[in-house]
């Protein structure tokens, strides 16, 4: 079923072929896929896509692939998690973890772009494959490309956990660590791109890798019954998450697969060291002021977003709002979430759980409303947030009596099983 | 002749200064704006700069000291 019409500019509006292209000659404003919806209202029902694979692919009928999916065939479908525990903890009466950290095959949301980005690579006729990464897409780019026979070029800055290294470097990538600050890395892997003719994901594949991302807003409507949240808080770094999620959801509402209509408020979680859209939506000022990032979150870590814009306006739009959180906010949010309910996220996960607790006490999250947050990596990936203020509880020596005592001395209380 | 397509911002006094004018006379290069935005104390704009490609390496550079903040108009490609 190809639905795709092309390419369209979303400042300007004009159209562009189906090509690897991601700007627009005339205003410089960023292209985005543009479907024939027509075509698929009445043909895409519920049961339709209850019968398809549980993975992203289910949803392939909204997705920018012509032929069949060629990698990333497990990736999607993860647990929407009821939080009852959570809940609690935050004061709240219904809330659900969206969890990321178990998709496949690399432990984030960017699975569900990459999965979409290679498989149009692969269409395209590409041999190489490229990203410039703080880590997760690193991650996801090179297991898609090994596994679609792709050679690949991950670009990364020099300092980044070790974890999201090794996590890349397993697959075989050619791996660039780039000695030098942010802007200089940044402006390296722009000026590759226009040189090398790779399909640089997140660069002239732009348009159809960002797509991947409804998939997340698609599960979570699907999951809770073909309806939408009151709420949803998703982490942000360039601002492409939340804007395809929302265009996920309005896209299931137009094509009358929602219960009711779509009536979510979209929230935006950032990193206090990192956090310019958060900052505009605050200020209400629709022009995004760069930064320097300096967060443990660093894969949120962006300083000049390039969906900042739009992604102010979906939350505006939606009558959401945003939160910051502070480093040590991060790390007791990842603690929480894991204490409550057995999901090791990574920081973006902890910057997610912290504003939505800002948000609630606030109030602009009302403690009877249904809730959803975005975990969207996995905390294995980022060790070193949590490492230091992490400590074996109890250390022993191999005897009953040591053990006892040590439990003693730290006010564990247990009582032992009555042996008469 | 080189072409640079680059996403300017412009916070603070910037704001009210004739900085491409200014570009264009030192260095010599030619500028056409796409794309623009400005409001009290803050502002971008989208443009693409073309000349000779040391003095549109040394006009990056002026910008960049006078604390114009430049970058592709991509913005950040890293994610
Ligand atoms: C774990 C995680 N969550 C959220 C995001 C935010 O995504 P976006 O750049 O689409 O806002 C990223 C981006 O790198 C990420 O790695
Ligand atoms: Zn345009």
């Amino acid at each position: 079923m190809a639905t795709v019409r092309g390419l369209k500019c979303r400042e300007c509006g004009r159209p562009y072929p189906a090509d690897p292209l991601h700007v627009c000659e005339f205003c410089f404003g960023p292209l985005e896929v543009d479907y024939d919806y027509d075509r698929l209202r009445g043909t895409l029902t519920r049961k339709a896509i209850e019968s398809g694979p549980p993975s992203i692919w289910r949803y392939r009928a909204l997705l920018p692939i012509e032929g069949d999916p060629a990698v990333g065939l497990h990736c999607g479908m993860t647990p929407l998690v009821r939080a009852k525990n959570l809940a609690r903890a935050l004061g709240m009466r219904e809330v659900y973890v969206k969890n990321d950290t178990v998709n496949h095959p690399s432990f984030s949301f960017k699975d569900r772009v990459v999965a979409v980005a290679i498989t149009k690579a692969l269409e395209f006729d590409f041999k190489v494959v490229a990203c410039a990464s703080t880590g997760n897409l690193a991650n996801a780019v090179a297991a898609h490309a090994a596994e679609g026979g792709l050679q690949s070029f991950v670009f990364m800055p020099a300092d980044l956990e070790q974890g999201k290294v090794i996590g890349t470097l397993i697959y075989s990538p050619t791996l660039v660590a780039v000695e030098g600050n942010y802007d200089e890395v940044n402006r390296l892997c722009s000026e590759v791109a226009d040189k090398y003719r790779w399909a640089f994901v997140n660069i002239n594949i732009r348009p159809y890798y960002a797509e991947g991302s409804k998939t997340f807003g698609y599960e979570i409507a699907e999951q809770l019954g073909w309806r939408t949240p009151q709420h949803i808080v998703v982490p942000a770094a360039g601002g492409s998450l939340v804007i395809k999620i929302w265009k996920g959801l309005k896209e299931f509402e137009r094509l009358g697969l929602l219960s009711g209509p779509c009536a979510t408020r979209m929230h935006l979680a950032q990193a206090e060291g990192c956090g310019p859209i958060v900052t505009a939506i605050k200020e209400n000022s629709e022009i995004i002021k760069p930064v320097k990032p300096r967060t443990i979150a660093k894969s949120l870590a962006i300083g000049n977003p390039a969906d900042g814009y739009y992604a102010y306006k979906v939350v505006k739009g939606s009558g959401g709002h945003g939160e910051h959180a502070s480093d040590d906010e991060i790390v007791e949010g990842m603690k929480l979430l894991a204490s409550t309910e057995g999901i090791f996220a990574e920081t973006a996960g902890g910057v997610t759980v912290a504003a939505a607790k800002r948000l609630i006490e606030q109030g602009r999250i009302p403690r009877d409303e249904s809730l959803v947050l975005c975990i969207t990596g996995n905390g294995l990936k980022t060790q070193e947030a949590v490492a230091p203020s992490l400590k074996v509880s109890l250390q022993i020596k191999p005897t009953l009596r040591s053990f006892d005592e040590s439990m003693t001395s730290h006010g564990i209380e247990v009582t032992p099983r009555n042996l008469s | 002749m080189t072409k640079r397509r680059v996403h300017l911002t412009f916070t603070g006094k910037l704001v009210e200064e004739p900085i491409l004018w200014q570009l264009s006379q030192t260095f010599d290069l030619i500028f056409n704006i796409r794309q623009a935005d400005f409001t009290e104390g803050i502002g971008w704009i989208m443009a693409e700069l073309e000349g000779d490609p040391q003095r549109l390496e040394n006009g990056i550079k002026w910008l960049e000291d006078r604390g114009v903040q430049v970058a592709p108009i991509e913005q950040d490609v890293v994610s």
